[in-house]
């Protein structure tokens, strides 16, 4: 038997957004200790890898270890018929074939539930090695998503080049080139809006504009973004789930022709 | 079964090539033999005979060992020579050494001389001219063997079998289904047309539809009809049911054609129909007392239900935007490795 409660719906709903336009599908693996999400999209340039803590949760149960292969796109949808208030409870059998979510309002006056079939697929998991980054940049969710938004504008890939002075993002195409500059804020006052950048040592790196964007759909979930950045090794998109978890997107560096 | 060396196993077959080996070369042979053949103790030889083979209908190689019977397999490929140390060998065949039932060679004579009345295996080989029936059917059969395809009488001494189709087709069904459930085990592809071994399947084609128990019981008919002669092979497709290929191809093609609603009623009908024919050969085998054990009846079973095959969607204009963005970047599984 495997149940988990979360208070509200919306949490779940963002989490959901946030990995639906990446992957189409992924295995949901339930432990005792939590839920695991790890799968990469379609081009397989990128890994989303989603871990919700149990102890998260308000109530979480899961008796034996499982594993809900499950259409993203479905499970969107049936999360989509939630208000943002509603306690959410996803339900399973052990060796079930479907799941069940059920959405209950604050004053228990309309509980509603829904029942999704599940799939089996065979998705492999990846061994992420630990790695001591040269150049850790915390900034905030919105700023990164608006820098990522601008520069889509020039060019399908974006360089990001930092150096102890700050993080530059620059994209250059047919229209012009783009450069924007973040330094290090020097007082910090409010964490949320602070860029703090953490660097060992200068690094210049080049990805896919449109999967940064893609991995932007997470900002809702969280105010701050940290970058980890090292030479020739997967860019580190991470968002903090609020007591719960957190999401990270892992992005493959382009191949780099016309850099010396 | 264990491959020995080629030269270690070489002179056993043929002991006197040692001497002539710097003339004729070709006398040597390059066998694959069992183990067991090879680790007999004692002053047992290995025989190589000649016995009636149904399946080939024509006599075949067999090695023989105390009362152990292996059949002989050739696998021979034009212009193909081995080097063996220094020399050429023009014969390139390989044989190999496979254990055979030798009920299965014992079952053509019992059909052949005792579907009327009830023989001693002395005297049915007595009626045949070749002396090689005498040695097989009274120094290699196992008598216990012959019970699950012929009736036993005992007078005295002397033992006498009558043919039995009932139980010999039962039997061979046992045998089918053994077959059936190794070729599951080991994966071989039993579907229609051939399929690469190390082929990928995509991760969105659910691709265990094409292949059905019939395809798995087909294939296995076949291999166990290897050793049976035509006559007896078509009535154990008879009785097992098995549609031909051609008959199975006209109907998936005509089931392709039925609108959705009614493909779902012929499926569910054909499944009940299979289920029946399961639970049919089930009691027959049951009552005609071969089955000794319980753990066999978990192979008469109804076919397992695979899930309904996932719709091939085309890309949406997002997923193409993706795909496009994603040129020029590595591959994430370069970097991460799989657990």
């Amino acid at each position: 038997m495997f149940e988990a409660r979360l208070g509200q719906a919306t949490t779940l709903k963002k989490i959901l957004d946030a990995i639906k336009d990446l992957l189409n599908e992924g295995t949901f693996d339930c432990s005792d200790s939590g839920i695991q999400l790890q799968a990469m999209d379609n081009s397989h340039v990128s890994l989303v890898s989603l871990t919700l803590r149990s102890d998260g949760f308000d109530k979480f149960r899961c008796d034996r270890n499982l594993s809900m292969g499950m259409n993203l796109g479905s499970m969107a949808k049936i999360l989509k018929c939630a208000n943002n208030e509603d306690n959410v409870t996803m339900k399973a059998q052990d060796n079930a074939d479907t799941v069940t979510i059920m959405f209950e309002s604050a004053n228990q006056e309309k509980v509603s539930d829904y029942e999704m079939k599940l799939m089996n697929l065979d998705q492999e998991h990846l061994g992420i090695p630990e790695t001591e980054y040269s150049c850790v940049v915390r900034m905030p969710a919105i700023e990164f998503a608006r820098i990522c938004r601008d520069l889509a504008q020039f060019s399908e890939s974006v360089v990001i080049c930092c150096t102890k002075e700050g993080v530059k993002f620059s994209a250059s195409g047919d229209v012009g080139t783009a450069n924007i500059k973040l330094a290090q804020t020097g007082s910090v006052d409010k964490e949320e809006e602070a860029v703090i950048i953490d660097m060992q040592e200068p690094v210049t790196l080049t990805f896919a504009c449109r999967y940064l964007n893609a991995f932007t759909k997470a900002t809702p979930l969280s105010t701050q973004v940290q970058l980890s950045m090292c030479a020739d090794v997967p860019l580190v998109v991470e968002y903090a789930i609020k007591d719960l978890g957190h999401i990270r997107y892992y992005l493959a560096p382009k191949i780099e022709d016309n850099e010396t | 079964m264990v491959k020995s060396a080629t030269r270690s196993a070489k002179p056993k077959v043929d002991p006197d090539a040692a001497p002539q080996q710097q003339k004729v070369c070709s006398i040597k042979k390059v066998f694959y033999i069992s183990e067991k053949l090879l680790n007999i103790e004692g002053d047992q030889r290995m025989c190589l005979e000649r016995f009636y083979h149904p399946g080939k209908g024509q006599p075949a190689l067999f090695i023989t060992q105390d009362r152990e019977v292996m059949e002989v397999l050739e696998y021979a490929e034009p212009r193909r020579s081995w080097l063996l140390n220094n020399e050429v060998c023009s014969n390139g065949r390989t044989y190999m050494t496979t254990p055979i039932d030798p009920t299965f060679l014992a079952l053509y004579h019992l059909r052949k001389h005792c579907t009327q009345r009830a023989m001693s295996l002395d005297s049915i080989s007595v009626d045949e001219a070749n002396g090689s029936t005498n040695r097989l059917l009274t120094k290699f059969i196992n008598a216990e063997s012959l019970k699950c395809v012929a009736d036993v009488k005992t007078s005295g001494e002397l033992i006498f079998y009558k043919y039995n189709k009932d139980r010999t087709l039962a039997w061979l069904a046992l045998k089918t289904r053994q077959v059936v459930s190794v070729l599951k085990a080991k994966q071989v592809h039993c579907g229609l047309g051939a399929k690469s071994q190390n082929y990928v399947r995509s991760e969105k084609i659910v691709d265990e539809n094409d292949v059905k128990e019939t395809d798995y019981m087909r294939m296995a008919c076949d291999y166990v009809g290897r050793y049976l002669d035509a006559g007896l092979h078509d009535e154990l497709t008879r009785y097992l049911e098995i549609p031909s290929e051609i008959q199975a191809l006209v109907e998936e093609s005509a089931t392709a054609k039925k609108r959705k609603s009614q493909q779902g009623q012929a499926t569910a009908n054909s499944k009940k129909i299979k289920l029946a024919n399961g639970e049919d050969v089930g009691t027959q085998l049951r009552n005609s007392s071969l089955l000794d054990s319980d753990d066999n009846k978990e192979s008469i079973t109804s076919p397992p239900i695979t899930p309904a095959p996932l719709k091939e969607r085309s890309l949406t204009a997002k997923e193409k935007s993706l795909a496009k963005g994603a040129k020029g970047s590595k591959s994430i599984a370069s970097f991460f490795k799989v657990k």
